[in-house]
């Protein structure tokens, strides 16, 4: 039997209409209240920014950080983990026991989000691209690599490998057999070793869709670097602040946002009726789902380049503003993340764990997971589960209007402190107040 | 820094208030399970198009569910419950029985044949 899913049958209860709107009164109060603050503190003449922004030094840690032994320790895992998937791919059965579709959908995906909240730069330490890169770069010896990346393209490529992968999770209608899986992940590695060799280093920092979505969540962490490149703990907004902007950055953001607004609005039964109108034929509501899934991205721009560049009232040029703030909507996105993923990445991901240590489906069981049964705790207990969805997407909204105001004030005129942050402020509960929306209506 | 402390206790005091008022009342009952009236869903194929398309049915937890499948060619059903079911229908009116939802959640109901959501289960 071909499963219609690879990953995830329950779904979550859409969050009590109470719970939205309590968690957008909150926000709304938040937002003026940091409004009040912040430019409370700046007429006051302070420095309104981050406290100690160069960050507490760690030498002895960054030395093992740093060291070549760390190094290949979580290269060696990254090159496990990929043997697997390589494994799972060509050996394992063309069915939803097959861990490839979770380990992809759920472990790479959802997962990259928490671990890089918490440890900074993982699928940097272990992307198999990275090492294999590395070891061709050995081969080749010393001397820079033959092409150089241009830095105007900046993050832009990265948005497109971004909306390749969404589509393939979201949009593709087949991404549950694992030719097409596997065909999507073989080309993403080829790309990446190409254009690692071709290009160096660089390319993959602005090109493999993982480690720049694990790269941009790990801004969040207390893990930082100086510009000399030492290891130093910082606070996560005073890292967030030495996020800058470049080519693409905003598109980077739009699309991880507009994706996961795409996942969560595709399923509610507005959408479905839309869709799967008699008078709809298959072919069209493909051709709706994928337009949707750029159209959202597109939306999520449009909205945010708007509300930022209203701000602009400075020497700053307007059409600078939207790239100079997009750091803000990083913590928005990881709120949303942990509330639409967190009972999905529980469940699926153990469920994963069970199917991972029965590969091939011969009774096998490696890792000691084959008869673990599934926690429904999330489903069990929906109060909590629904307390912690909004205070997520209340501590990303708080996070990412501080980190606009830090900016907002390095970037605004003295006079224009108030009025010039306004439409910022409305963008951003915006979009909270949508994203509770979305959890309410799917 | 005395401003923001005040602010910080109240955003406090509000979380605290909204989240005493919403946490009464909205707990999933554990009644025992009781499946004596069965949650009956008409479905209706008829070349490519179904009806529903997309609706939900509310479902009280432990209550168990049946298909009323009137079709014009055989096809199968494919419910998204954990293990996975599917069942297959013929020409004619089928009854698939999918026993009782023990555990709150969306259940989504798909037409394998035709690829479509046809209702979503809402377990509460």
């Amino acid at each position: 039997m071909i499963l219609t899913h690879g990953v995830g049958g329950r779904q979550d209860l859409p969050l009590p209409l109470e719970y939205v709107i309590a968690g957008a009164v909150l926000a709304l109060l938040a937002s003026f209240a940091l409004l009040v603050v912040t430019t409370k503190r700046a007429a006051a003449g302070e420095v309104v920014g981050v406290r100690n922004a160069r960050g507490w030094p760690v030498p002895r840690l960054g030395r093992v950080v740093d060291s070549p032994a760390w190094t290949a320790l979580w290269r060696v895992v990254g090159m496990l983990i990929f043997a697997y998937f390589v494994l799972v791919a060509f050996a394992g059965s063309d069915n939803a026991n097959n861990p490839i579709f979770g380990m992809t959908y759920v472990w790479l995906w959802v997962g990259l989000v928490p671990f890089s909240l918490v440890f900074g730069r993982v699928y940097k330490a272990i992307s198999p691209a990275r090492t294999i890169v590395a070891g061709l770069t050995w081969l080749r010896g010393t001397g820079s690599p033959p092409l150089r990346f241009p830095a105007r393209l900046g993050y832009w490529p990265a948005s497109l490998t971004l909306l390749a992968f969404a589509w393939m999770e979201l949009v593709y209608p087949e991404n549950n057999y694992l030719g097409p899986l596997r065909l999507w992940l073989a080309v993403y590695l080829a790309v990446m070793i190409l254009g690692g060799a071709l290009f160096g280093e660089e390319f993959l920092e602005r090109c493999d869709p993982f480690e720049v979505y694990s790269s941009l969540m790990a801004r969040l962490s207390v893990w930082g670097r100086t510009s000399g490149g030492n290891l130093v703990l910082r606070t996560p907004l005073g890292n967030l602040d030495t996020l800058r902007p470049a080519p693409g950055l905003v598109a980077v953001v739009s699309v991880l946002f507009g994706t996961i607004v795409y996942d969560s609005y595709r399923e509610s039964p507005q959408w479905l009726q839309i869709v799967q109108n008699p008078e709809i034929s298959g072919a069209t509501a493909y051709l709706i789902n994928n337009i949707a899934l750029i159209a959202l991205p597109l939306l999520v721009a449009g909205f945010y380049c708007a509300g930022t560049m209203m701000t602009g009232v400075g020497d700053v040029p307007r059409r600078a503003l939207p790239a100079e703030l997009a750091p803000s909507l990083v913590p928005i996105i990881a709120g949303y993340v942990v509330a639409h993923y967190l009972s999905y990445f529980w469940e699926s991901g153990l469920a994963t764990l069970r199917n991972a240590s029965d590969p091939m489906g011969v009774g096998a069981d490696w890792f000691g997971t084959a008869d673990m049964p599934v926690s429904y705790f999330f489903a069990y207990h929906g109060t909590l589960l629904a307390v912690i969805k909004v205070t997520a997407v209340i501590v990303g909204h708080v996070l990412g209007v501080w980190s606009a105001h830090i900016r907002a004030l390095q970037v605004l005129p003295k006079e224009h402190l108030v009025i010039g942050q306004v439409p910022l402020l409305i963008t951003m509960v915006g979009f909270t107040v949508g994203g509770l929306y979305l959890l309410f209506a799917a | 820094m005395r401003l923001t402390a005040r602010i910080i206790a109240v955003v406090a005091a509000i979380c605290g208030i909204a989240s005493v008022a919403t946490a009464c009342g909205n707990d999933v009952a554990t009644e025992p399970s009781n499946d004596s009236n069965p949650v009956v869903v008409q479905i209706n194929f008829s070349g490519d198009s179904v009806d529903p398309h997309g609706t939900k049915i509310e479902v009280p937890v432990g209550h168990s569910v049946e298909l009323d499948v009137t079709a014009d060619a055989a096809g199968e059903v494919h419910v998204h419950s954990d293990p996975e079911q599917s069942a297959a229908y013929g020409v004619g009116t089928t009854r698939i029985s999918l026993g009782a939802f023990e555990i709150p959640g969306q259940y989504e109901v798909e037409s394998h044949t035709l690829g479509k959501t046809i209702v979503t289960l809402e377990v509460q």
